[in-house]
C-alpha cells in the first residue's frame, strides 16, 4: 500500500492506496476520513491513461521529451506561458517553475494562493459564514463546521438555514458583512462563482474575521508558494503563442489554441486531444513527492515514480529542483504533517453575468471536477417551476446542448441548481429550459 | 488451559509487551509450516501501523508489541484457502467470524491469537493525550501500553503514567466503540493473551478456547520457541477480577454516551433524521465494515441524492442489514467524514432484538437469525 494524498482538493486527505482504499487515521487533517471521491479515488486512476503522441501520432517517452524540447526553442517571454491545474507534486511545481524561468516566461495555475489555516481551528469559532455548501464540496470541512455555534450560507438560493440570499442583478453583502468579527470565519472556494464572493473575500480579509479559500485543485498553495500567478485574469491568451501544460485537466473553462501547446499529463483529456506534443507522466499515486494542503500543511506521496520532475527536468537540463522545494518551504528536510506559512491577498476579480435566459443556473459548484467519477446529471429546481414547466417524474429537461434530470427542491423560483459541472460556468449565468417528455 | 508463557528467545521477551509469547508462537507457526502466512500490522510510529502478510520470521520480529493508538481491523487481509494466522482483538475474532459465515475464507485455515483488549485510542486524539496530559512531546513517543488502568507512555525520558479514567473524563481516551464494549477477553478467537493477571513477571496469560488454539500453542512449545507454566489461581482471579471491571465501565460508558434514552418516540425520530441527513453518501461506513461483503451492494445502489428522503435509504438498508451482524468494531464511526455516532446508532438498533433471539454476532458460527429465515421455505 502507498500512503498516498487525494487530488480530489485542496484539503489533500492521506489515504492508502492499494488494490482497494485505505483509511490512514493518523493523518491531523483528515484523520482517516474520506469523502465520497476520495472513496472512489482507484476509479479516477483507472481511467484512460494518456499517450505519448507528437503531431497525433504515437511515439516513445523520450521522443516526446527530445521533441517538446526542440519544439519549445525560439519562444521566450510573453509569447510562451507554464500552466498548471496543481494536481502535482511540489517537486514538479517546482520543476516547472525552473523550466519556465529558462525561457523567461511566466507560470500560471488554476486556484488561489490563500490565508492558511488549521481546519479544526474552525471549531473554535463562534460563527461561521459559508460561500458553499459542505456537505456537497469539501465535505471534511462539514464536521468541523457542524461544531460551530451559529452557520450563515451566503448564495443566491434559499432553502438552507440562516440563509443570507443575494440578489444575482446586484450581489449585496451588507448583512453577511455585519456579522464579520474576531469570532466569525469566513469559508469560500474557488469555483466558477468565486467572481460573485471576491468584494466580500476582500472585505473580510480588511476586517478582524479570518477566511480560508479552498481550492478544488490540490496543491494551489504551493504554486502560490513558487509565486505562480493565475492564468485566468492576468494573461491575454491571444498573445500566447506557446503553452506548456502540466496536468492541466481540471482547469476549467475553454482549452485555448496556441501555435504551439505540449502537454504532459497522466490521463487523456481535452487538452491531449488538441496538443502537438503529449508527453505522457505517471498518475499521481505513483509519484514520489510532497504537496501543501489547504491548511498549509506539508504532505508526502510516497510513490515510487519521479518521472514527472524527471521530464521537465531534461527538457529544461537542470537539477536544482529538489533544492528548489526545501528553499521555497524555507525547511532543511521535508517532515510530514509540518506546517509552512503563506499569505496572499484575495484577488479581484470581474463579476459579470451572462446569458438572457428566465432561469438563473447557478451551481453547488462540484469542486473535484469529478470527471468520469460523478454521474449525478440532475438538477433542482423549486417546485413552483416544476409545476409551471408541467414536468412528470419522469421527464428530462435541456440546458443548452445537456439533457438531465431534475429534482425538485425547497429552493426560490427562478433558480436551477446544479451539481454537475457545466462547461464554461462563469459566475452566475442565465439560462432557459426545455422540458423533453418522455 | 490456562498459563503464563513467554518467548525463549530473551530478546523477543523483552520487547514484547508482555513476555512475546504471541510474537514466538507466531514465527513457530510459520516455520513448523502450521501456517502459509500471519497478517499483523507493521509499526511506523506509535501512531500509525500498516497491515502486513508476510512468511518471513524477520519481518514478525519487527511486528512486535503492542499498538493500542493503531485502531484497525484485520480481518479484510486473510485470503481465502490460505493458512493464516494474526493476532486478534476481540472485535478483530468477531469479524472474522462473521467475514467466515459470509464465505469469504474457511475459518478452519485460521488461527485466531487473541489479545485481550480495553479498548484502542484515535491517533490523532492520542497525540493530543501525550502532549496534554503527559506533557511528552508526541513525536518522541517510544512505546506506550496499558497496565492497571493506566496508559503508560514511554519517551527518551523515561515513563509516565496517567490513569485513563483521568483522561476519559476530560472527553479523550479510548474511542467511542472501546467504551461501550463489553468484550475484553476474545473468547470466540482459539486462544486469548494478554498481561492481565500476570504479575511483575514477563510473561503472557495464555487461555485456550479450540482444538485450533490447543495445536497453536503446543507447536510454540514442541517447536521450543515458548516455555510455560500453569497460571495460579491468584493470577486467574486477578483476570476475572479486571475483565469484570471492564465489563462493568462498558456498562457505564453505554448509559452515558446514550444521548436519547430519555426522549419519546417523535423526538428519537428527529435524533436518527438529525444525525443521519448528514450522511454524505460516500459509503466508506460500508466499505470499512466487516460483515459487509456485498461487492454490489443494494444499499449503495440506493444511495442516491435524486430519492430526496430525509434519512437516506442506504442507511435505512444498513441499519436492518445489521441488526444481528454489527460485531461493535466502531470501523464505521472512524472513518464517518461527518462524525455520525454509527456504533452506538448500530447498538441501539440491535440489542433489544438480539437479547430477545439470544444472538451475539461474532461469537459462533451460528447463522445470523434474519438469515435463518430461509427455513421457513425450505
Amino acid at each position: 500500500m502507498i500512503e498516498s494524498v487525494c487530488i480530489g482538493c485542496s484539503i489533500g486527505c492521506s489515504l492508502y492506496v492499494g488494490d482497494r482504499i485505505f483509511h490512514r487515521k493518523n493523518a491531523p487533517h483528515n484523520e482517516g476520513k474520506l469523502c465520497k471521491f476520495g472513496m472512489d479515488l482507484l476509479k479516477y486512476y483507472s481511467r484512460e491513461k494518456a499517450e505519448c503522441k507528437v503531431d497525433g501520432k504515437n511515439v516513445e517517452l523520450n521522443e516526446a521529451i527530445n521533441e517538446a524540447k526542440k519544439r519549445l526553442e525560439g519562444y521566450s517571454g510573453d509569447e510562451i506561458l507554464f500552466l498548471t491545474s496543481c494536481t502535482a507534486t511540489n517537486e514538479e511545481l517546482a520543476a516547472l517553475k525552473l523550466l519556465a524561468e529558462k525561457f523567461d516566461a511566466k507560470c500560471c495555475f488554476y486556484g488561489y494562493g490563500n490565508a492558511l489555516f488549521s481546519l479544526k481551528d474552525i471549531e473554535n469559532f463562534g460563527r461561521v459564514i459559508l460561500t458553499f455548501d459542505p456537505f456537497v464540496s469539501y465535505p471534511l470541512v462539514a464536521r468541523r463546521v457542524l461544531k460551530v455555534k451559529e452557520v450563515y450560507e451566503v448564495g443566491f438560493v434559499d432553502g438552507r438555514v440562516n440563509s443570507i440570499i443575494l440578489n444575482p442583478e446586484n450581489p449585496n453583502f451588507d448583512d453577511a458583512l455585519a456579522l464579520l468579527d474576531e469570532n466569525t470565519i469566513a469559508l469560500a472556494e474557488y469555483s466558477p462563482l468565486s467572481t460573485v464572493y471576491t468584494p466580500f473575500l476582500k472585505e473580510v480579509v480588511k476586517s478582524n474575521a479570518k477566511a480560508i479559500v479552498f481550492n478544488p485543485t490540490l496543491n494551489a498553495n504551493f504554486a502560490a508558494m513558487l509565486g505562480f500567478e493565475s492564468f485566468e485574469n492576468k494573461i491575454d491568451f491571444d498573445k500566447v503563442k506557446a503553452i506548456y501544460a502540466l496536468e492541466p485537466e481540471l482547469i476549467n473553462g475553454a482549452i485555448p489554441s496556441p501555435e504551439l501547446l505540449i502537454v504532459q499529463s497522466a490521463f487523456s483529456n481535452g487538452w491531449c486531444d488538441k496538443a502537438d506534443v503529449v508527453i505522457q507522466s505517471d498518475s499521481f499515486h505513483q509519484k514520489r513527492g510532497s504537496v501543501v494542503n489547504a491548511e498549509g500543511r506539508i504532505l508526502i506521496n510516497n510513490g515510487k515514480s519521479e518521472q514527472g520532475v524527471e521530464i521537465l527536468e531534461k527538457i529544461g537540463g537542470f537539477e536544482q529542483t529538489a533544492s528548489k522545494v526545501l528553499e521555497t518551504l524555507n525547511v532543511n528536510t521535508i517532515k510530514e504533517f509540518s506546517t509552512v506559512e503563506i499569505t496572499e491577498e484575495f484577488r479581484e476579480k470581474e463579476f459579470k453575468l451572462k446569458g438572457e435566459g428566465k432561469y438563473y443556473l447557478t451551481t453547488k459548484s462540484n469542486p473535484f471536477l469529478w470527471k468520469g467519477i460523478d454521474h449525478k446529471n440532475f438538477v433542482e429546481l423549486s417546485v413552483e417551476d416544476v409545476k409551471e414547466l408541467g414536468l412528470s417524474r419522469t421527464d428530462r429537461i435541456k440546458i443548452g446542448d445537456k439533457e438531465l434530470c431534475y429534482k425538485p427542491s425547497n429552493i426560490q423560483k427562478g433558480y436551477i441548481v446544479s451539481e454537475i459541472l457545466i462547461s464554461q460556468l462563469k459566475g452566475l449565468t442565465r439560462v432557459d429550459i426545455s422540458n423533453l417528455h418522455y | 488451559m490456562k498459563v503464563l508463557a513467554w518467548a525463549k528467545d530473551e530478546e523477543i521477551r523483552a520487547k514484547g509487551s508482555s513476555g512475546g509469547f504471541v510474537t514466538a508462537a507466531m514465527i513457530a507457526a510459520l516455520e513448523k509450516g502450521l501456517v502459509d502466512e500471519v497478517v499483523l500490522v507493521k509499526k511506523k510510529n506509535a501512531y500509525e501501523g500498516v497491515p502486513i502478510t508476510t512468511n518471513n520470521v524477520e519481518v514478525v520480529k519487527e511486528c512486535i508489541g503492542s499498538m493500542h493508538f493503531v485502531p484497525l481491523n484485520l480481518s479484510y487481509f486473510i485470503k481465502s484457502g490460505v493458512k493464516t494466522a494474526l493476532p486478534t482483538k476481540p472485535c478483530d475474532a468477531r469479524a472474522i467470524i462473521e467475514r467466515a459465515k459470509r464465505n469469504q475464507f474457511n475459518i478452519d485455515d485460521v488461527y485466531m491469537v487473541g489479545l485481550n483488549c480495553g479498548g484502542t485510542f484515535n491517533p490523532v486524539l492520542a497525540r493530543e493525550v501525550v502532549l496534554s496530559f503527559f506533557e511528552i512531546e508526541p513525536e518522541t513517543v517510544i512505546k506506550e501500553e496499558i497496565l492497571k488502568g493506566k496508559l503508560i507512555i514511554e519517551s527518551k525520558e523515561g515513563k509516565k503514567s496517567v490513569k485513563i479514567d483521568e483522561i476519559e473524563e476530560e472527553g479523550y481516551g479510548r474511542r467511542n466503540a472501546c467504551k461501550i464494549c463489553d468484550v475484553n477477553i476474545p473468547h470466540m478467537a482459539d486462544l486469548a493473551c494478554g498481561n492481565w493477571g500476570v504479575l511483575n513477571e514477563k510473561a503472557t496469560f495464555v487461555e485456550v478456547f479450540t482444538d485450533k488454539g490447543k495445536e497453536f500453542f503446543e507447536n510454540a512449545v514442541d517447536a521450543g520457541y515458548v516455555e510455560f507454566r500453569e497460571a495460579k489461581k491468584e493470577e486467574i482471579e486477578i483476570r476475572e477480577k479486571i475483565d469484570k471491571a471492564m465489563i462493568k465501565l462498558a456498562k457505564k460508558w453505554r448509559e452515558k454516551l446514550d444521548e436519547i434514552n430519555d426522549l419519546d418516540r417523535r423526538e428519537r425520530l428527529d435524533y436518527y433524521i438529525r444525525m443521519f441527513e448528514k450522511c454524505i453518501g460516500c459509503n466508506a461506513c460500508k466499505e470499512v465494515c466487516p460483515p459487509c461483503v456485498c461487492e454490489e451492494a443494494k444499499c449503495v445502489s440506493m444511495n442516491d441524492e435524486m430519492a430526496g428522503y430525509k434519512i437516506p435509504l442506504y442507511n435505512l438498508v444498513r441499519l436492518l442489514h445489521l441488526m444481528d451482524s454489527c460485531i461493535g468494531c466502531g470501523q464505521c464511526e472512524d472513518v464517518c467524514p461527518v462524525d455520525i455516532p454509527l456504533t452506538l446508532i448500530h447498538k441501539r438498533f440491535s440489542e433489544r432484538i438480539l437479547r430477545k433471539l439470544d444472538y451475539i454476532p461474532g461469537i459462533d458460527m451460528r447463522t445470523p437469525p434474519f438469515q435463518e429465515t430461509k427455513i421457513l421455505f425450505d
